[in-house]
This record gives C-alpha cells, structure tokens and sequence, in this order.
C-alpha cells in the first residue's frame, strides 16, 4: 500500500518537475524572443484578408474575429463534406454489396485505392489538376443554374438569388448565388472522397453484421427483398454502424485542417497566419488545442445522447 | 377459419443447381444485372481509352527538358520522373553517399520481411534489431560518424522518400512500445499513472496532426532550454511518434481486453510475479490479437507522413509539389504526372501492408475456430 502511494507520488514529483522546468525555460525563452505572453494580440488588426468567410470579414477587422471566422469555416466544410461523404459512401457502400460481381469489384478497386492514397495528394489533385484550369468567369461553365469558373463554384441560394455573369452590371465577376472558392472546394471533394471510401467500409461491415437468419426471417414472412433491406437489414446495420460513422466525421472535421496547406482560411490556416504575425506561438496553438478538442466532445456527448434517448440504442 | 391453409400439395420442385453460377449469369442473369453491366462497360468506354493513351501512347518516355511536354497533345511526362527521381528519392543528400541511404533501408526492409515473414524463426532477435539496433545503425549511416570515416550529411540535406520512410520507421519504433506503454497505463491500478495515459490519449487524439506538428515543431524548443535547440527533422519526429502512439494505444488497449482474465489469474496462480506474466502471458497474446489493426495504424502512419511538409521538411509528396514549379520542366502536364507517380509510390506501400494485415486477419480467424 505504502509502495503504491510511494509510486504515484514519484511519477507525479517527475511530471511535475517536467512541467515546472518547461514553464521556466518557456518563460525565459519568451523573454529573450520578445513573444507576447498575454492575449491581448487578439484585439490588433489582423491585416490579411480571407477569401472565404461565412461572417463579414476585412483585413481592418481583429485576429480573435479572423479565428471566429476560421472556426466556423471549419464548421461549414466539415459539415457539408461530412453529409456529401455519407451520400456517395453509403452509395459505394451498397453497390459493394451488390449481387453483381462487375460493380462490386469496382467499388472494391474504389475503397482500395482511395483509401490507401494520402489525403494531401487528394487534396492538391483537385485543387492543382482540377480547378487550376478552370475559366475567366465571362466563360463560366454552367449547369442548372450553377457557375464554375476560376473564382469558384457559385449556388442559388435563397435570398441570394441565381448566379449569373452580367458584363452590363459588372465585367469582372458573377453576381449573386453563394459563392464557393476553389480552396473551399477542393477541400470538400478531397475530404468527401477520401472518407466515402471509409464510410463504404463501415456500412458494409454494418450490413455484414446483421445475421443471416434475419433476412431469411424476412423473406420467409413474405416481405419483399427492398422491404427486407428497409424494414430488417438497415435499422439494425445502422445500429452496429453509428459508433464508427461518428468516429469517422470526427476524423473528417480534423483532416478538414489540412486546408492549410491549400490556402482555405480554416481555424488551422488563420492561426498559423496569426502564429507567424505575432509569434504568440502559446496562445494560438492552445486555442486550436482547446477548440479541436471541445468539438470533439461535443460530438461524442451528443452521439451518447443520441444513443441513450433514441431507439437505436436499444438493445 | 382454415382458409390461409392450403388443402392441395404443390408439385415438388427440381433440386436448386449445385454448380455456382458462370460469368454469364452473374453479369447477365436478369435484365437488372445486364443494364448493369452494359452501364459499366459504356463507363469503361469513356474512361479507360484517353487514360491508357495520356499514360501511355502519348506520353513523353525521354527528353531532355519539358519542351516535348510542353507541346500540345502530349500526355504525362515521364521523362520528368526520370530526370527528377533522385530528387524525390533523396532530396538534396549527396549522389556519391546513395548507398549509405540504400543500405540502411536494405537492412530496414530484411528486418521487416523477418517480422513479418511466419515461417522465419527467432522473432526476438529481429525484434531487437528493428527496435534497438535500426535506429542506431540507420543514423550512424545517414547522419555520419567522423570516427567511423563516414563523413556527416546533415539533416537539412535530406529529403523525398527518404524523410518519408525515415519518419514512418521512426514512427513505428517509438509507436508500438510508446502505445503497449499507454495502454498499460491506461488499464492501471495506480491512479495517478491511469489518469496521466487517459489524458494524454485522449489529448493527442482529439487534436489534428497538423496542430500536433506544429506544437512540437514551436513549443518543443520553448520548453527546452534555448542551448538544446532540436534538429529541424528530430521536432516533427517526436511529433508524429507522439501521435502514433496515442493511436496505437487505443488498438492495445483492445487487444488487452480481448485477453481472458483467467489468463493473468492463471499465470499468478502458477507463481509468476505481474512482470512476467506480463511478458510472457498477456501481452504476446494482447499484441497477436491486434496484429492487423497495428498494420493498419502503420499505414495511417506512412500517409501522415505527408503532413511533416507544414513544418517545412520535403518529404516525398512535397518534393513532388516543389518539383513541378521548377522552370525547365513546368508545363501543363506536369503536376498531373506527378501526383500519378506520388499515388502510385503510396498505393504500392500502404496496399502492400493492407494486404498483409487483411492475409493475416484471415489467418487468426481461422486458428480461432
């Protein structure tokens, strides 16, 4: 007993020396760097502009504004491309399942592929070989109402009216509809085509899951083979699935960060920009640290919520 | 009140086919299965011929700058692999000391076939040279040692595929024991040291890779003192470990669980004090359990390897994205090249070790039954 004690008292005394040390050569090296040591920085003039940004934003407007604006890129990219990557994965998904030998061997050729290739290289191959070639906006692509050309892709959108390039009003760029950069859009494509290959994988082992039995079951009933996979093969495969999907969006939202490296202004790119304007290296990757890690757990408090009160759940 | 039951037996139907169906049935059985079919030969149609002729037929095999790639109607440009790959490959490392580069992954590679390999005997042996003995070799080679007559090569010198599998193997030393050490500590009765492995899992994990990147690659040399200054390639390092570890401990720490309690029971029973049946009995089993997730963790390690270009290292992929500026080889086909060649450099590595870890989960899930 008193060696245990004794033990834990030993591990705590080191980590605690680790941290007091690191706390003193911290200090001195800020002192002798002249690196702020409080977060006043974040009520300067942050001096740079976004090209994309869900609220207002202008390069007169403070840093801790520039990390709102991050943040809720960041929220915005990971919650589309999380519900783009649940369509075209539970897509590929089925057709790996599929009877047919040829379309399940290609969703098969898809997951390997996808899966086992970076999602950088994804990223900059949408954004380099894809979207760099793209038109003047006079020459946009369109298709059903939607633009591309070399500022973006532009959306109808409710109370912003269609897009529509008119030289009359303006010469230089489309006017109306919700604009997505070409970062921006890389990005989802990058991030939903990667994860749909994960996303596949999860479904399928879902669907493996339920017993054999089950569908035998069903059919013996007299139900119908789509009524089977809706009424009996699905509820309980979503079941064994959510926990992982979760997981996977979750992952999804921390690779969104990999924006950085091809300019979209997400949390991770705003305070690397604002890490090398002021040099308070502490404070922004403890920011980053905190806002990474709380959406984390409120992710996962609510997936609990969601299996406790809903009939998922169940056992 | 008998009506739903049938009076007449229906006529005994014939014996269902014992031979599994053709190639025929499976993609033309029914009228479903053939529009299928005929929608993915009309896809194969549209995709396959002006791929096979921009990697192929109208590709540039030799040259010796990008003109020919430039001109229009060329495809990918291979004579750009070709005149680059050592570039890729090594990055600035000087071309006379190569063979220091090839011998150390030579030697990585024969330890890793021993491993892996289950008819090769003596796995401890080769345990100690992956985990001891590579990484004290493999710097000796690549970093130098004056005394030894090999000459030093500094670090800002290395670069390509070399970084890449550098940062990967290193990952893997420190990930595997730095994960069985967590996991431990994790499921240990000593409540501070339980807490401390909970909260570092869990800390690193709920943090992206880049963020880790760059907290080690800033904060590293702010909590050491100013005259310890860490190499530029020793600070991602100690990131990306870190990062693996957490993950691996979480793949332990399922293969601890799936170890019968009656396992460690039976052990102390037998008189084996805790660090020998640790040994002996429950860890050979945990770490056998999990051996496919472990694969997999390292070929999630191998594409996080990507990420080190934030903090300004050339890896593989990034000397690949400065290549294509360079101005006697850009052109349009270019990068398209390049990212095929980078795709097929990681399909080739992270498919191998899924195919491994898929044999193997094979293989235990039939010594289970």
């Amino acid at each position: 007993m008193t060696r245990r004690i004794a033990l834990q008292a030993l591990l705590l005394a080191i980590v605690a020396a680790l941290f007091a040390a690191a706390a003193f050569n911290a200090a001195k090296n800020l002192e002798a760097r002249h690196i702020p040591t409080s977060f006043a920085f974040l009520w300067q003039t942050a001096g740079f502009g976004l090209n994309q940004s869900v609220i207002p934003f202008s390069p007169l407007d403070s840093y801790a504004r520039a990390l709102l604006a991050g943040v809720l890129n960041t929220l915005v990219v990971s919650a589309l491309a999380s519900v783009l990557a649940t369509v075209v994965g539970f897509a590929i998904g089925f057709a790996r399942l599929s009877a047919h030998w040829g379309l399940s061997r290609l969703a098969a050729l898809y997951v390997e592929t996808f899966r086992n290739i970076p999602l950088l290289l994804h990223l900059l191959f949408w954004y380099i070989v894809l979207l760099t070639p793209l038109p003047q906006p006079e020459q946009s692509l369109s298709f059903a109402g939607v633009l591309l050309n070399n500022r973006g892709l532009y959306f109808p959108f409710p109370g912003l009216g269609w897009p529509a390039f008119d030289p009359a009003r303006n010469a230089f760029n489309v006017e109306g509809g919700l604009r997505l950069s070409p970062e921006a859009a890389a990005l989802i494509f990058g991030l939903t085509f990667y994860t749909a290959a994960y996303i596949a994988e999860i479904l399928r082992a879902g669907v493996q899951a339920v017993p054999r039995g089950q569908s035998e079951a069903a059919q013996a009933l007299g139900l119908s083979p789509a009524q089977t996979r809706r009424l009996v093969i699905m509820p309980q495969a979503l079941r064994v699935a959510l926990p992982p999907l979760v997981s996977q969006y979750l992952a999804l939202t921390k690779n969104s960060s990999l924006a950085a490296f091809i300019g979209f202004a997400d949390l991770m790119q705003v305070s690397g920009t604002i890490l090398n304007q002021t040099g308070a290296a502490l404070q922004t990757i403890g920011i980053d640290m905190a806002l990474y890690l709380g959406l984390s757990m409120l992710t996962l408090a609510l997936m609990r919520r969601i299996e406790k009160n809903s009939d998922w759940g169940a056992k | 009140m008998t009506d739903f039951l049938r009076a007449d037996f229906l006529p005994p139907q014939p014996p269902p086919p014992m031979r599994a169906p053709g190639w025929r049935a499976k993609l033309f059985g029914d009228a479903r299965a053939t529009a299928i079919t005929l929608a993915l030969l009309v896809l194969a149609a549209l995709v396959l011929p002006p791929a096979i002729r921009y990697l192929f037929i109208d590709a540039i095999w030799s040259a010796p700058d990008g003109a020919a790639c430039r001109a229009p109607g060329a495809g990918a440009c291979w004579a750009y692999i070709a005149a680059k790959s050592p570039f890729f490959f090594y990055g600035a490392y000087p071309p006379a000391l190569y063979w220091r580069v090839n011998l150390t992954f030579a030697l990585a590679a024969a330890l890793i076939v021993w491993l892996l390999h289950p008819k090769i005997p003596r796995k401890g042996l080769a345990l100690a040279g992956f985990f001891l003995g590579l990484p004290v070799v493999g710097f000796i080679l690549l970093h130098g040692a004056p005394a030894l007559g090999l000459s030093v090569v500094g670090t800002n010198l290395w670069g390509g595929a070399l970084v890449s599998l550098i940062m990967a193997l290193a990952g893997m030393a420190v990930a595997l024991p730095g994960g069985v050490a967590l996991a431990l500590g994790r499921r240990s009765e000593l409540p501070a040291l339980r807490w401390l492995s909970i909260a570092t899992i869990e800390f690193v994990r709920g943090a992206p890779l880049i963020a880790v990147l760059f907290m080690a690659n800033v904060l590293l040399p702010l909590f050491l003192p100013p005259d310890w200054a860490p190499d530029r390639l020793l600070r991602p390092m100690a990131g990306i470990a870190l990062f693996a570890s957490a993950y691996m401990a979480e793949v332990v720490r399922g293969g601890l669980a799936a170890v019968p309690r009656g396992q460690g029971e039976a052990a102390a029973a037998l008189g084996l004090s805790r660090w020998q049946s640790l040994k002996l009995i429950v860890l050979p089993q945990a770490l056998g359990a999990v051996v496919p997730g472990i694969v997999n963790n390292f070929v999630a390690l191998f594409k996080d390897t990507t990420l080190v270009a934030i903090v300004g290292l050339f890896d593989f992929l990034h000397a690949i994205d400065v290549a294509r500026l360079d101005p006697v080889w850009a052109g349009p086909t270019i990068a398209l090249t390049g990212y095929v060649f980078a795709a097929l450099f990681y399909l080739t590595f992270c498919l191998a070790m899924s195919r491994y870890a898929g044999g193997l989960e094979k293989r235990l899930a039939a010594a289970k039954r």
